[in-house]
């Protein structure tokens, strides 16, 4: 479940900083595409919206929040009322607080599953697309649309990432085998901001 | 001295002793390659006798383990593991501790020894992803059987869980939690609890799985200083095997090399493989560093090569024959045993240097090669012959103690002492024969001052004497402050890696400075949980009545029937109804039939249900908390057993009081910790030294007697004795050193030793004329002075050993040998001075 979170969390950075070509990408290019964009960030801040599709819920839940980002290893979520919540991932230690009052929830992932780790790889330039995985990347005139199958045996079923071309406008879609979907938007998306430890508290 | 009946004996004794080395000097003048070649056959028939040994490293077979708490000290280390992992300790700034143990523990993961795997688990974090599921299905379990887990201080928590308003509100909250995390990672513990009762559950499972004073808000095992984090590892074979161990070890050291923080290694015998080395290093320097100083000392005083080089050649011999000899009746001998080397080098020198010097005396005196070796081998011989058995014997009395460490100690230096002796006397005399030829000259040997000392002596005796006997009251008094060390923990070495850890569990992570262990035994699971229930019931009392800091059992984290009754018979009375949890969860847009499972269990009366407490340590058991089962239960070949720990200061619980307490609560019960152990090895202790005291001190009495047949003879044997042991206590209170399991049995094992410097003195002094006794005196106090002076040098590179209980011996052994020394080099002769003046 885990490894999956760890994942979510760099693809939430990714998508919601990445500036966008407008042309036909294969698969190697797309995600080489979306690591180079992504070397010449710092950080970044940038308007959320949320919407969920649980499997135990007949509902749609919709969240408004803020997410930020700082590197190598700081990630920051903060959903606004009525599902308050701050989320702080700390390159392996992540930290949740549901409302304003609620118990801190620390866990720890796994080294390999922390985010330095991720974006150290990331570092490499793609020359394949990791075993496993599928990738399919479409472009249209004004966005465009990588869509994610990793390995069979995780959790996580597909993930969509729709990238505009102005590089400001950002969509991610993640469905996961239990029939869950995820649909998050981003817009004010700001990059190399100057963000610093103050803006990753969850006090 | 006038014993009837004794006379007789005595006499045929001497006779027999005065025959035996007569034997001993024709053999070696007449078939000296008989001799060798005998000595040789003998060095390897102990040789062979030698590889039967198994040589052990395990510090924990130093100790008696029939004695019940350190039997249930063995035997829970075992249960715990403790006896097999691996723990590391980190210590650092708090910043790079979490970073450092992620990097180690990669490194741990992927050790590989002979191609596999060296660990079979490696965990430093409260939360191990992999741990998951089975979290998920704990937590199902609870809330749908929270009889079994809430505390029933908190019922009227949980019933009010049940009203709808906070059925709803859990809903809410249920709801806060889906949208709040990152895609549906939520969704596993929302099936499991719906509403939320984990929460009056979880803090009791983590209470009650804290086997250390760990910092409850960080996910990793730290300390809660946050300077030391705490990691495990379970080898994937015992560590007891040491071939494997040994590489495990080199892998471990790699893997921390390269560590920006301080990693210690720790583990019952991880670390007795780790301190090998050291140990071994230790014991080599002290052999070789006593050795070196031993022959210095020699040839320094005479001047001759051959004999200075043939002192090493009887020690090996001296040492192999103990060893080989020990070999028949000992299966083992522990490595730190092997520091009766250097004591042999100290006391095994002491016959040649009177042997030698006796033979040097005599040819400067103009007698003839052969003359001057006889006189050494039978006349010095006598009384070398009762002097090493007044020091063999008392040591070999200590082979009945019940402490494994004096006893192989006692026996391989009695042995040791012996063989020396015999290797002495039958290997000196045939190199001085060969080396000797009639035109050599033999300058006189130095006085060392000896000659103004019998002198002086000889002026005042009474005022020495008296002066003596002062000191010695002084000392006594001093000595009645003489303390008693019983921490196990201070003999082991100051610098090892297991010393260091302990300090920093001690320091840094212990729940409370003292604790005990109590067990009960029994052929099932129920019975022993059953019996339990009355160790429980005291140690909820002990700790209401403050006497316990903490106390733990598996008890703690869930609920036995009596309580679970009471739980259910109140949720009974609630009259919970899964239909309307139904409806409330659609009410509030989730969907039911996800939520099928959970609701099932409850229509099914989940909720109202008394659970065999097989049942719930099943459920404990499969999921992460199955450490905290394994803590407190456990099931081996010799049946169940389950385990209370109690935690508190010192000065908190009357130990005593709590073991008689316990025993009449429940007769069966065993217990164990630090300070019952160390009681139980101090009777033993005391026991063994009481007897060696007795026995040695009859043993040399009766060779005393043996030898002069006279009480003046007997008084300056031991005079000089009781001086140097009253002193050493004393001086060791000054110093503020204290008695130990080791160091006590110096007071057995100074009879024997102490006791040869004014028998060599009395034996060459008490006769002939004040011009002779002089020059007597001068040649035997020569001998003493350097014999103490080598046992000292034996003696002393034991006392600068990294080991508490080596050096410990060292110390006090110097100390003793010292004064009793002095005491014989100033008392023999004013006694003798005196006795000649009454006559």
């Amino acid at each position: 479940m885990k490894s999956l979170l760890s994942f979510l969390f760099v693809l939430l950075i990714l998508t919601a900083a990445l500036p966008v070509q407008a042309r036909s990408l294969t698969p190697v290019e797309g995600l080489e595409a979306l690591r180079r964009s992504f070397s010449g960030m710092q950080d970044f801040t940038a308007d959320l919206t949320q919407e969920k599709q649980l499997s135990i819920m007949k509902k749609k839940l919709v969240m408004q929040g803020q997410i930020r980002f700082k590197k190598p290893d700081r990630f920051f979520m903060e959903l606004v009322p009525p599902y308050s919540s701050k989320v702080l991932l700390k390159d392996t230690v992540l930290q949740q607080r549901l409302g304003t009052q609620g118990e801190l929830q620390r866990i720890v992932l796994p080294p390999e599953q922390g985010l330095s780790r991720w974006f150290a790889t990331l570092a490499k330039p793609v020359t394949a697309v990791p075993e496993g995985m599928e990738v399919r990347a479409e472009q249209n005139n004004s966005q465009t649309s990588v869509t994610i199958r990793p390995a069979k045996n995780g959790q996580l079923k597909e993930l969509t990432v729709v990238l505009h071309d102005d590089g400001t406008v950002r969509k991610l879609v993640l469905e996961e085998r239990g029939g869950d979907k995820t649909t998050m938007t981003f817009r004010k998306t700001r990059k190399n901001v100057g963000l610093t430890e103050a803006d990753f508290r969850l006090e | 001295m006038n014993l009837p009946g004794f006379n007789g004996l005595l006499d045929q004794a001497n006779r027999l002793t005065v025959r035996h080395l007569g034997w001993i000097d024709q053999v070696t003048c007449r078939s000296p390659r008989l001799v060798i070649a005998s000595l040789l056959l003998l060095v390897l028939v102990s040789l062979a006798s030698l590889f039967t040994i198994h040589f052990e490293t395990d510090i924990f077979r130093l100790f008696p383990a029939d004695r019940p708490a350190m039997r249930l000290l063995l035997d829970s280390l075992e249960w715990s593991g403790g006896a097999n992992e691996a723990y590391f300790l980190l210590e650092g700034e708090p910043a790079a501790l979490p970073a450092e143990a992620s990097r180690l523990a990669e490194r741990l993961r992927s050790l590989q020894v002979d191609g596999a795997p060296a660990f079979k688990r490696v965990v430093y974090r409260i939360y191990e992803e992999s741990e998951a599921q089975r979290f998920a299905d704990l937590v199902a379990f609870s809330a749908a059987h929270p009889a079994a887990f809430v505390p029933l201080k908190d019922s009227p928590a949980l019933l009010e869980r049940f009203t709808p308003q906070a059925v709803n509100q859990a809903l809410d909250q249920l709801t806060a939690e889906l949208a709040g995390s990152i895609g549906a990672s939520g969704v596993g513990f929302s099936l499991a609890d719906p509403l939320g009762l984990r929460t009056l559950i979880l803090p009791r499972l983590k209470a009650g799985s804290q086997a250390l004073d760990m910092d409850p808000a960080s996910p990793y095992f730290l300390s809660r200083d946050g300077r030391v984090l705490i990691m495990i590892a379970e080898p994937v074979k015992p560590v007891q095997e040491m071939a494997f161990a040994r590489k495990l070890v080199a892998g471990i050291n790699q893997a921390r090399s390269r560590s920006q923080v301080k990693i210690s290694c720790a583990g019952a015998h991880i670390s007795a493989v780790i301190d090998e080395a050291a140990m071994k290093s230790n014991i080599l320097s002290c052999i070789l560093s006593s050795l070196v100083v031993v022959l210095g000392i020699f040839y320094a005083v005479y001047r001759r090569i051959w004999p200075t080089l043939m002192i090493p050649v009887i020690l090996a011999v001296g040492v192999l024959l103990a060893l080989g000899t020990a070999g028949l009746f000992l299966n083992s001998i522990h490595i730190i045993s092997f520091a009766f080397m250097a004591l042999i080098i100290g006391l095994g020198t002491d016959y040649s240097i009177h042997l030698y010097d006796r033979f040097h005396t005599e040819r400067v005196a103009g007698a003839t090669t052969d003359q001057a070796i006889s006189l050494a081998v039978v006349d010095t011989g006598q009384g070398l012959f009762t002097a090493t058995m007044t020091t063999a014997l008392p040591f070999l009395a200590l082979g009945w103690a019940e402490v494994r460490a004096l006893s192989e100690l006692g026996i391989l230096v009695g042995l040791g002492v012996i063989f020396s002796l015999y290797a002495t006397l039958f290997l000196m005399p045939i190199l001085l024969r060969k080396i000797d030829s009639p035109d050599r000259q033999y300058r006189p040997l130095p006085g060392l001052g000896l000659g103004r000392l019998w002198r002086v002596a000889g002026q005042w005796p009474r005022p020495l004497l008296w002066g003596s006997g002062l000191l010695v009251l002084l000392f006594l008094l001093l000595s009645l402050q003489t303390s008693f060390d019983g921490e196990l923990k201070n003999l082991q070495p100051q610098h090892s890696e297991a010393f260091h850890a302990q300090e920093l569990v001690e320091q840094h992570l212990n729940l409370a400075p003292k604790s005990l262990l109590v067990a009960l035994d029994g052929a099932t699971q129920a019975a022993v949980m059953q019996q339990n229930l009355a160790v429980e019931a005291l140690a909820a009392r002990l700790a209401t009545e403050g006497r316990l800091q903490a106390w733990s059992s598996l008890g703690q984290i869930m609920n036995r029937r009596e309580d679970q009754q009471q739980l259910v018979t109140q949720l009974q009375g609630a009259h919970v109804q899964a239909d309307q949890i139904e409806k409330s969860l659609k009410n509030k847009g989730f969907s039911t039939a996800s939520f099928e499972l959970y609701l099932n269990k409850l229509r099914a009366g989940s909720l109202t249900s008394v659970l065999d407490e097989s049942v719930i340590i099943a459920q404990l058991t499969a999921s992460p908390l199955r450490g905290v089962v394994d803590r407190h239960l456990v099931h081996d070949r010799t049946g169940w057993h389950a385990l209370t720990y109690l935690y508190f200061k010192a000065g908190q619980l009357d130990q005593a009081g709590f073991v008689q307490e316990l025993q009449k609560a429940v007769p069966t019960a065993r217990v164990t910790g630090t300070d019952l152990v160390s009681q139980e090895l101090l009777a033993a202790v005391r026991r063994s030294a009481v007897n060696g005291i007795a026995f040695g001190g009859i043993l040399t009495l009766l060779l005393l007697l043996s030898h002069f047949k006279s009480a003046s003879g007997i008084i300056s044997s031991l005079g000089p004795v009781l001086f140097g042991a009253v002193a050493m206590l004393g001086t060791m209170a000054l110093v503020g050193m204290k008695l130990n399991f080791m160091n006590i049995m110096v007071l057995v094992t100074i009879i024997g030793m102490g006791s040869d410097y004014g028998l060599h003195l009395q034996h060459r002094c008490a006769e002939g004329s004040p011009d002779q006794q002089e020059q007597n005196f001068i040649q035997a106090a020569r001998s003493v002075l350097l014999s103490a002076l080598t046992t000292v040098a034996g003696f002393g590179s034991l006392a600068f050993t990294d080991y508490g209980a080596m050096s410990s011996i060292g110390w006090a052994t110097n100390f003793g040998i010292g004064f009793t020394a002095l005491a014989a080099l100033l008392l023999v002769p004013a006694t003798v001075r005196l006795a000649c003046l009454r006559r």
